[in-house]
């Protein structure tokens, strides 16, 4: 389970956004679901996200493939997360508002539907997060993203770094392949098969030879940028490629200003919480019961 | 004016106790080409490191005497300062390229000088034209072919505007499409009047043609340093070095040698001068004088039997084997050529099970690879890779060459006996308690083939023994492969290097975008002059001659200069 860098090529809206504000739109939807803990307003902005990633023409289906893949893991989180949030917790004091416990026939476990909206907001907030940061990384290239932290004052030698490492994964991927390959070729088993022990064993056969070439191509890769004047005079070094904010990048940085202000304001009135849709829910379980 | 001097340069690299370069003297004009050949730890990329600081700066070490580039002693200056007078490209492509784009590949060196922007993209622009790779600008630099990725490297040193280009064998690792890409770059440059340019290359028979001077270094000294055609009349010394002269040349000393009517006539250095010498020469007796065993169509057992396979790697839309039928029988020596990105690897990988089929089925000795685990193949196929050192993990030789044999859990009393057999035929028994990461590459190798033997399958397969080895090493290679030819071993090796085929192979395949384009005695092979062409693939020179003098008598299915010189002196009084 990783996030995939990789950079999917388009003319959107998102596309042409400056890499600034586009970071800062992350950031700062990540702010906002820290501070609300109500499911439906978390599912507003999901909502935007998804509508985000359809403008920008790239599959919702492959943005999300990260949280399709560690969908058990999220399954586990949100039963645990139900338990263990600070509302269920509280309201399980009153057995009244317990709806049933995780082990039956037992007073095991409490489950209250304050607990449920909780970690059911908690659940889709940890996936807007996810889920927008693997958009910004479809729709921005590695490159953009260092630019960015350069003008946000990060040294350029460990942006430039950070860039080249990224670009330098694929190249290991093959020399681990072709590694695997060798061994395979002369009767080893792999590192499936056999006992724990044998698995352990096994290691050396694979990493000695990975971490000799990956020292071997580091130093090639020192090498060559060296020779091209890498680190001749780093504070005066140019980029190619410049940052200049455009009128959509000042629509966008206003909107956000906007994003901030509303959000700050809401959640100054006390807006936003969970209670907004348990109290919606608890609604509705009155007139079913009537 | 000179563009470079060295000094009675000695160099020991730290740690280590022989020097490296020992007494260099060499000065190079302004404006001239110069090629640098010579075997495997000769020093020729330790001089290339001296030309722009990277010797002593960033591989440090014990220096005497001094080097000047542009009157300026590398030692007291920076490598930043010095990469703007001498621009440094490597023979490894993918380990050379850092950036996501081509554009800012190219760039790179030139930001790090802090070039100003508009001046950038000019220089990115003229450089691509120049490379000729404009629209290539968006591009990804790790997804093109080895030639497109070594071209932009030059264009990246072009967009640094550097007086020297300094290109440390810059075909070596490529294959033949993309050497002649490269190959014609490098002729521009050697054209320009105001660049200097060093090349260092085992291909002498490419580059002799554009070079002013060859210097020819050995055991970290200059031995010869003169003119071309002055250098390779010394065929005989080159030989003795291991490396390649043009063939031409060497025909012209094997028949000088006779005392004939050749030995008034000059050396000929290019296939040309080749021809126009040999145009009065009129063959009666045109029969091959076969200068190697005469390809014998083996009738032994199918040992492979690869039918109707298509292949396609998760995640492609095409498909890198495309409808492959191929027997290959017991004992056979065959050879698969083609370039990069054919299908030759995707092939051989079926051998021992590293690959399955998509569709179709592969045998090996009767047993269908899709139901065999490779483990088990792997005693009957042995697959030498072409680098050595993804292999070689143990603390010592002996170890490695009988880590097989343990996996497979072979007795332990009898292993040591066959590793030190092994050991003794490959020339290593003196290195069997040591690491071998402590080996040169030609010991690391034999190391590497031993291991795979061990398990005595009787096919091996050698995937480019040839690519990026010195012409000492790869034929090293081909020995053993030979050796093990005539004690009834069958071999499938890969090459891109036509002439190893032509003195080796006794049946090639000719591979094109997943399809097998020719298959048969490689004598026919380089008749097939059609195929070649649309594969983009090249006869070896002597070849090359022997059919431009078809009028004349001559025949168009020589192989090797042995069989050229045979031909001619058959026919040609004393």
């Amino acid at each position: 389970m990783a996030l995939k860098i990789e950079y999917v090529s388009g003319e959107s809206y998102l596309h042409k956004l400056d890499p600034r504000p586009k970071l800062l739109l992350f950031l700062i939807t990540t702010v906002i679901v820290i501070f609300f803990t109500d499911p439906i307003y978390a599912s507003i902005i999901l909502l935007a996200w998804i509508i985000l990633t359809r403008a920008s023409g790239i599959s919702v289906r492959k943005t999300a493939q990260i949280l399709k893949a560690s969908a058990p893991l999220l399954v586990l989180y949100m039963i645990i997360n139900t338990l263990t949030n600070p509302a269920n917790l509280e309201s399980a004091k009153d057995p009244a508002n317990v709806i049933f416990y995780l082990i039956p026939m037992s007073r095991w476990l409490p489950v209250t539907p304050q607990g449920l909206v909780y970690a059911t907001a908690i659940l889709i907030r940890f996936i807007i997060v996810v889920y927008s940061l693997q958009l910004i990384l479809f729709v921005t290239p590695v490159v953009d993203i260092i630019l960015a932290l350069v003008k946000w004052k990060a040294p350029p030698s460990l942006a430039l770094g950070t860039s080249i490492g990224f670009n330098f994964i694929p190249v290991f991927m093959n020399v681990a392949r072709s590694i695997m390959d060798a061994q395979l070729s002369r009767g080893w088993k792999g590192l499936s098969a056999g006992s724990l022990v044998e698995k352990v064993k096994a290691l050396p056969v694979f990493l000695v030879p990975l971490f000799l070439q990956g020292i071997d191509n580091a130093q090639k890769i020192a090498v060559a940028i060296e020779a091209r004047g890498f680190g001749y005079n780093i504070a005066k070094r140019t980029f190619r490629r410049d940052l200049c904010l455009n009128s959509i990048d000042y629509a966008t940085l206003t909107m956000e200003g906007l994003l901030i202000g509303g959000s700050a304001a809401l959640w100054y009135t006390g807006q936003g919480t969970f209670m907004f849709t348990y109290s919606l829910v608890e609604r509705l379980i009155s007139i079913l019961t009537v | 004016m000179y563009s470079a001097e060295f000094e009675n340069v000695t160099f020991s690299y730290a740690g280590s106790k022989e020097p490296a370069l020992k007494g260099i003297n060499l000065k190079i004009k302004k404006g001239e080409s110069l090629l640098i050949a010579g075997p495997n730890a000769a020093g020729k990329t330790t001089l290339c490191r001296c030309l722009n600081g990277l010797v002593p700066h960033f591989f440090v070490g014990d220096m005497k005497g001094k080097v000047l580039v542009n009157q300026i002693n590398t030692r007291e200056s920076g490598i930043g300062r010095l990469s703007q007078i001498t621009g440094l490209v490597f023979d490894d492509p993918t380990s050379q390229l850092v950036c996501s784009t081509v554009a800012d590949e190219v760039a790179f060196g030139a930001e790090n000088l802090g070039v100003l922007r508009a001046e950038i993209d000019r220089k990115v622009e003229e450089s691509l034209t120049a490379v000729r790779l404009a629209g290539y600008e968006n591009r990804i630099p790790q997804t093109l072919s080895g030639g497109e990725q070594q071209a932009i490297a030059i264009a990246s040193i072009m967009a640094m505007n550097p007086e020297i280009f300094v290109l440390d064998e810059p075909t070596s690792n490529l294959d033949p499409i993309g050497s002649m890409q490269v190959l014609s770059i490098i002729r521009d440059i050697a054209r320009e009047q105001e660049k200097t340019l060093v090349v260092v290359s085992h291909n002498i028979e490419s580059f002799a043609a554009l070079a002013d001077r060859i210097v020819v270094m050995d055991d970290g000294k200059i031995v010869l340093d003169d003119h071309p055609r002055l250098v390779l009349q010394d065929v005989e010394r080159l030989l003795e070095m291991g490396l390649s002269p043009p063939q031409v040349t060497e025909l012209f000393l094997k028949l000088q040698k006779k005392g004939n009517v050749f030995a008034k006539l000059d050396i000929p250095i290019a296939i040309e001068e080749a021809y126009d010498k040999l145009r009065v020469v009129s063959i009666r007796n045109s029969a091959v004088p076969a200068s190697r065993e005469p390809h014998q169509v083996s009738l032994g057992e199918q040992v492979i039997e690869v039918k109707g396979v298509r292949f396609r790697y998760p995640g492609s839309e095409v498909f890198a084997l495309d409808g492959i039928d191929l027997a290959i029988r017991k004992n056979e020596f065959v050879a698969i050529i083609g370039q990069n990105g054919s299908g030759k690897s995707t092939l051989v990988k079926h051998f021992n099970g590293l690959l399955k089929p998509v569709e179709g089925s592969v045998r090996i000795f009767g047993l269908n690879t899709n139901e065999t685990p490779i483990w088990e193949l792997s005693r009957r196929v042995g697959y030498v890779f072409q680098n050595p050192d993804l292999q070689l993990f143990n603390s010592t030789v002996r170890k490695e060459i009988g880590f097989s044999l343990k996996a497979i859990g072979f007795p332990e009393e009898k292993r040591s006996e066959v590793v030190v057999n092994l050991a003794e035929k490959f020339n290593i028994e003196q290195y069997l308690e040591q690491s071998p990461a402590t080996l040169d590459k030609g010991g690391r190798q034999r190391v590497a083939i031993a291991s795979v033997l061990a398990l005595n399958p009787d096919v091996l397969v050698i995937d480019e023994p040839t690519t990026g080895q010195d012409p000492r090493n790869s034929r090293q290679v081909m020995n053993i492969a030979k050796g093990l030819h005539s004690e009834g071993k069958t071999i499938v090796f890969i090459t891109h290097n036509m002439e190893i085929v032509a003195e080796y192979a006794e049946r090639g395949i000719i591979m094109w975008q997943g399809k097998i384009l020719f298959n048969g005695p490689v004598r026919e092979l380089f008749q097939q002059s059609e195929i070649l062409k649309k594969s983009y693939l090249e006869a070896p020179q002597v070849v090359r001659l022997a059919q431009m003098l078809k009028d004349k008598g001559f025949p168009s299915d020589i192989l090797t200069v042995e069989e050229m010189v045979q031909l001619i002196n058959r026919n040609v009084g004393e």
